[in-house]
């Protein structure tokens, strides 16, 4: 009881600063500072919270993380509330594939030569591993037009591409979970993982093809409430009992009804409110569940995901920022803007930390915290240099007042 | 409810019944699956099962008038341990956290539902009728256990005096109502007006009077229950310090509110949900009455200032979440074989209680002079009972260990009839004497 009080006045703390900020995306792009608090309190630091009070945080943690997920599902594909064209989506898919394959490929590389504890499950760990390096900017970008005034065609670009950054990453997550349960068995029958892959984002589909129904036909927000809950949790719990991804099913839930659901809008905006509530306290605990590399082998494994995020990461940026005449000037600083990462890259390597008890677990949240740590530190500096090289860098006009934010869950 | 509810069409409910039937038949196979990950799982589906499926059963009961309250607790009888196995014991259990913070919600909005003036208006009603209901009740059902004790397990081989205590017993159980199931009907229905007005303040206050009422019988009845004790006075000031506790601690809580909405006025559910947990815990750990507690603090955030609607509509945005969760899950707790074993008996004593409480109220509200509507439908909103009744049978089992366990059984069973039929009859009183808002 003690500790889910300390949760909620996290969460309350979380959501006044917040929306003290007037709707800013609070502290740093990637919400960094709170992972560093987290880790100083944890067990491995100041002691303030141990091991066994994370160990009965994990359900809550899982609910939480696949609630963002659902945020992140809705949000998918939009700029602000306007959908990104499909051609920049796939680009996006595709420029995300491409970093996961490459920093997965150099974790495969230096790991076969070494002697690590994770080397049986050595494809696992490069599949966790590619995907915590692979997504990209939206919340640096967010960051930056937050504070600055930037309109243009790299603005519009790098948001474009940045809408539909996730999608690869928790899709990919959905068919990690699968590898780790193996085949499950369902009666008498033996799924393979690529159909348990499967299953998880059909589960999130079907629960959000039926939430969209419901919801069309329910005129009372207090009503959306009681759907929206019902049918994620149903998607977490059915997911997380049988080892699947609670993430990948409720993102595919918000994809769905971001799609299919007039009131999309609505549902949006409702799930956005919570997002300060549940995502600083999952980033403390993320921060708390935080572990040095055990040996070098370890460090060289977490160097080689990040260095094979920085060079992937590069070279697509340095290519998009290249194929227009007018944006050409940034291609080098763009090629670094990229490497900062949002909030998702944290929260998908918890949820692997909480599902792979090992090694694929710890690494997978170390890389994820390093390169988070890096892209804050070199990101969002090279971003801003992007656009300012681009000619679509002005100072923002002092804000007005700023209305009262929105209520949490309300 | 949904403004559009009359508008649903055949289409509609067929496709919530298919909803219905793909999220079970997406449970049944994830059941069917051997459990590789989490075993936290189960309980955060089982809380999403209760929701969407108490929403889908309410809705699909509608054509038939039934209030929503009824189809969440259908659909967790359901889900539950005894039909489909859904939701274990276990699971059913651990969800009695998220059901304390419902019932502070529940009480607090109880609280907040009641302005001075309208316990005023309402007052003289409500006294002149508890004078007749309590006695009448407590009697009437005192009598007839009596005189079914025969045909009862556990009281068909106990003296007379032992048999005397019981009865009284029983009898004061018999006088208690539900305060979650007035407030989710009236939440329901939007309810305004003289019935709606006199149904929650006797609910309200009958709660103190019940709580008196018990202390009062159980020092009363313990030497005859218990050869060799004797009368003492112990209880009854355990009660007292009991009440005036979670008196003095709701106002002091409804002061703290009043501050919080005026001066910061932000993320107040999520105040609410920290003090539901933390409150709640710490007035059971000082033996207070966490539902007269949250009642009080509602009542002074209401009279004393400005902020009561402003509270009441933060409460009311999560009411389909909090009472669709409080009572499925309270269907899933039913114990159907135990109400299958002695229904006979069960439903001698629910169809007398009915009776007699509408008797009582017939002559309670003729001696206080109330309109005809009070007097034709006043009593309709009288007869659901739950959680209070069910934890003051858990404390005569604990009290009375030799015969507690049976009567609680007893009382499960009743409760399992009169909250479902409780319910039916309020909306049916509420929608006859014209004061339903939301015809849905």
């Amino acid at each position: 009881m003690a500790l889910l009080l300390a949760l909620l006045v996290v969460a309350y703390i979380g959501s006044l600063w917040a929306s003290a900020r007037g709707g800013r995306s609070f502290g740093s792009a990637s919400g960094a500072e709170y992972v560093v608090l987290g880790c100083l309190l944890g067990p491995r630091v100041l002691g303030v919270v141990g091991d066994e009070a994370l160990r009965s945080f994990e359900p809550v943690a899982h609910v939480a993380l696949a609630w963002i997920a659902l945020g992140y599902g809705l949000e998918c594909g939009m700029v602000g509330d306007r959908p990104a064209r499909l051609s920049r989506n796939l680009l996006a898919i595709v420029f995300t594939a491409v970093t996961a394959c490459t920093a997965g490929a150099a974790v495969y590389f230096v790991g076969s030569r070494l002697e690590v504890e994770a080397r049986p499950s050595l494809a696992v760990l490069s599949v966790a591993l590619g995907l915590v390096s692979a997504e990209t900017t939206r919340h640096a970008l967010r960051w930056v037009t937050e504070r600055h005034l930037v309109r243009g065609p790299l603005t519009e670009l790098v948001q474009e591409v940045a809408a539909a950054d996730d999608a690869f990453v928790l899709m990919g997550v959905a068919f990690l979970f699968a590898l780790a349960t193996g085949q499950l068995e369902v009666g008498t029958v033996l799924v393979p993982e690529w159909a348990s892959a499967g299953a998880t984002l059909g589960t999130g589909i079907v629960l959000g093809a039926a939430t969209a129904w419901l919801v069309a036909r329910a005129p009372r927000h207090v009503e959306w409430w009681t759907l929206l809950l019902g049918a994620a949790w149903i998607a977490t719990g059915a997911t997380t009992r049988v080892g699947l991804s609670a993430m990948a099913a409720t993102f595919a839930m918000g994809l769905t009804l971001s799609v299919a659901s007039r009131e999309a809008g609505a549902l949006r905006t409702m799930v956005m409110s919570t997002e300060g509530p549940v995502l600083l306290p999952a980033l403390l605990l993320a921060g708390a569940h935080l572990t040095l590399p055990k040996g070098t082998a370890e460090s060289a494994i977490v160097g080689a995901a990040v260095a094979g995020r920085l060079v992937a990461s590069y070279s697509a940026g340095t290519l998009l920022a290249s194929v227009r005449p007018s944006t050409r000037r940034a291609a080098g600083w763009l090629g670094l803007g990229l490497l900062s990462s949002g909030t998702l890259t944290m929260m998908v390597a918890f949820a692997t930390r909480l599902r792979f008890d090992g090694a694929v677990g710890r690494l997978a949240l170390l890389t994820a915290a390093v390169g988070t740590l890096l892209g804050e530190l070199v990101g969002t500096f090279a971003l801003r240099r992007a656009l300012a090289s681009a000619g679509e860098l002005g100072e923002r006009e002092p804000a007005p007042e700023a209305p009262a934010a929105p209520e949490a869950a309300s | 409810v949904s403004a559009g509810a009359a508008s649903k069409g055949l289409g509609t409910r067929a496709g919530q019944l298919l909803v219905l039937l793909t999220v079970l038949g997406l449970f049944a196979l994830v059941h069917a699956a051997r459990q590789s990950g989490e075993s936290s799982g189960e309980l955060v589906a089982a809380t999403g099962l209760l929701l969407l499926s108490g929403m889908l059963v309410a809705e699909l009961l509608e054509p038939l008038r039934l209030p929503h309250l009824t189809g969440y607790i259908l659909a967790g009888v359901l889900a539950g341990p005894h039909v489909l196995h859904f939701i274990g014991h276990d699971a059913v259990k651990r969800l009695e956290l998220i059901n304390t913070l419902a019932l502070a919600l529940i009480a607090l909005a109880g609280g907040l539902e009641l302005k001075m003036s309208d316990v005023r208006v309402a007052a003289r009603g409500v006294a002149f009728t508890m004078l007749t209901q309590s006695p009448l009740v407590l009697i009437a059902q005192g009598a007839l256990f009596v005189a079914l004790a025969p045909h009862i397990p556990f009281t068909r081989d106990l003296p007379f005096p032992m048999l005397v205590g019981i009865a009284v017993l029983w009898g004061v159980l018999a006088v208690s109502r539900s305060p979650s199931a007035t407030l989710a009907i009236l939440s329901q229905t939007r309810a305004k007006g003289p019935l709606t007005r006199f149904s929650l303040a006797f609910v309200m206050s009958s709660d103190v009077v019940v709580l008196v009422m018990m202390a009062s019988a159980l020092s009363l009845t313990r030497p005859l229950i218990e050869p060799g004790a004797s009368i003492s006075l112990e209880k009854l000031q355990s009660v007292g310090h009991e009440l005036l506790g979670s008196v003095s601690l709701g106002t002091t809580l409804g002061l703290v509110l009043i501050a919080y909405l005026r001066l910061v006025g932000r993320q107040v559910l999520l105040v609410l949900v920290a003090i539901g947990f933390a409150l709640t815990a710490g007035v059971q750990y000082l033996r207070f009455e966490p539902m007269l507690t949250f009642l009080t603090a509602g009542f002074v955030v209401q009279n004393m200032s400005s902020q009561g609607e402003k509270l009441l509509h933060k409460i009311e945005e999560t009411g389909g979440v909090v009472f669709v969760i409080f009572f499925a899950t309270a269907g899933a707790h039913l114990d159907l074989p135990l109400l299958a074993s002695i229904w006979p008996i069960a439903l001698a004593l629910c169809g007398s209680r009915f009776f007699v409480t509408w008797v009582a109220h017939r002559a309670g509200s003729a001696w206080a002079g109330e309109s005809d509507l009070i007097k034709r439908w006043g009593w309709c909103g009288l007869v659901s009972q739950a959680g209070l009744t069910l934890g003051l049978a858990g404390i005569l089992a604990r009290t009375f260990p030799t015969v507690g366990e049976g009567l609680r059984s007893l009382v499960i069973a009743t409760v399992a009839i009169n909250e479902v039929v409780g319910p039916i009859l309020f909306k049916l009183g509420l929608e006859r004497a014209g004061e339903v808002q939301n015809k849905g």
